[in-house]
């Protein structure tokens, strides 16, 4: 900016600007200033003795020493959690304190095993008493004195042939009528040997006649409701 | 400034009250002033307690002070002075000069003097105008070339202590130091003529 100017008016405008400045004064501080400061000096070396030289390697051999029993405090913590999980698997489950380290834990995988297995028997049981005519126990299938079905009876390759691989088709076509539960006419027919437990309403006219197999009777049917019309 | 013997600052060390009274004594009134320039007038009812947490915080690190270094008892002080009042704007948030102020750079400020010829012709009122103007145009310099100028033309500081103070080469003081009273002069160019 003045780099254009004079030496002699530079060095002129320079001590003019010193002049200027020395116009700026500040405010003399207090007379109590100095007093007040070393008061102040003397309660903050009061309050805050010297630490003592060793204060450093005290505080982190104490760290040191804390983290250690820390450690040795989850590991021990992990052992017996785990010495629990395995006593659990053969006796009923306690209530155990909630671990630091680890988050409580909810059903695992064996304790959902362990519940479904007897839920899978129960529905088994139930769905073999639904398939036994008299329900569960000795006078089911096998009982030829109460008037089952043998097994050998079962088995037998015609009945094999007639009604195919359905074992209560099967066993439902070797029951006596007393025992099936069906008691009409046509079921007396199919205790001969035909066909089983198909229900047919009865019969509005004469259209309806014998029913010879399963597989002939929607097409006999169809004929007679066409009789019918 | 008279400077301050490594005896009297051993004595004060070992707690005697007499060399730290001398201590502070001998410093309190530059540090006041550097305070009150760098912050300005809106820090004034602030600044004694200021300048006292300074002495304070120097009086706790005393031990620290290694004349060995080469570094000067009084520059290690205005490394206080620097650092608390940088912190000090720093936590108020406060903008140093106006919202239109310059940035980090240095770079010049829009900054609008009173009209001289409004002024009254008492010379005390002349003169407390003109250093109000003066302190305006302090403000409006940046924080870092505020301390340099203010060190150096006030304090009289020398150019390796400055460096020393801001943690910066003798050679950005120099610079910082130039433009502070470039823009000073402009901002003041009005009483320079006359």
């Amino acid at each position: 900016m003045n780099s254009d100017m004079p030496e002699g008016s530079e060095q002129l405008r320079e001590a003019e600007f010193r002049r200027l400045l020395g116009k700026h004064h500040v405010p003399e501080p207090s007379a109590d200033f100095v007093a007040d400061t070393l008061l102040c000096i003397q309660i903050h070396a009061w309050q805050t003795p010297k630490t003592s030289p060793d204060f450093v390697e005290r505080v982190v051999g104490a760290l040191a020493e804390d983290r250690s029993v820390m450690g040795a405090e989850r590991v021990s913590e992990k052992l017996v959690s785990k010495m629990g999980l395995m006593a659990e698997a053969s006796q009923p489950r306690e209530p155990v304190a909630a671990s630091r380290t680890e988050a409580p834990r909810t059903a695992t995988p064996r304790t959902g095993l362990r519940f479904l297995l007897p839920a899978c028997l129960a529905a088994a049981a139930v769905i073999l008493a639904f398939l036994l005519p008299s329900g569960i126990g000795n006078n089911g299938i096998g009982n030829s004195d109460l008037g089952f079905p043998t097994v050998a009876e079962l088995q037998d390759p015609w009945l094999f042939a007639e009604q195919g691989s359905n074992t209560v088709g099967r066993m439902i076509a070797l029951l006596p009528p007393e025992r099936s539960g069906i008691q009409t006419d046509e079921t007396e027919a199919t205790t001969a040997g035909i066909i089983p437990a198909i229900y047919v309403p009865p019969a509005p006219g004469p259209g309806i006649a014998q029913v010879e197999t399963q597989s002939e009777l929607p097409f006999e049917l169809d004929q007679s409701l066409g009789d019918d019309r | 400034m008279s400077e301050i013997t490594t005896e009297l600052i051993q004595l004060a060390l070992e707690g005697d009250q007499d060399a730290s009274r001398d201590i502070v004594e001998m410093l309190h009134k530059p540090v006041l002033a550097t305070i009150h320039r760098f912050l300005g007038r809106r820090f004034l009812t602030e600044v004694e307690d200021i300048a006292q947490e300074v002495f304070l915080k120097i009086f706790r690190t005393l031990d620290r002070f290694d004349p060995g270094r080469g570094v000067k008892f009084t520059t290690w002080v205005f490394t206080f002075v620097r650092n608390h009042c940088f912190d000090i704007l720093k936590k108020k948030r406060i903008l140093t000069a106006s919202l239109h102020g310059e940035n980090l750079d240095g770079e010049e400020r829009n900054w609008e003097l009173e009209d001289p010829s409004e002024r009254k012709p008492d010379e005390q009122m002349l003169d407390s105008e003109l250093g109000r103007q003066i302190e305006n145009a302090i403000q409006a310099l940046s924080e870092e070339q505020r301390m340099v100028f203010v060190l150096r033309e006030f304090e009289q500081l020398d150019l390796k202590s400055i460096a020393d103070v801001m943690d910066c080469s003798e050679g950005t003081v120099k610079s910082r130091l130039h433009r502070a009273k470039e823009a000073m002069k402009q901002k003041l160019e009005i009483y320079l003529r006359t």
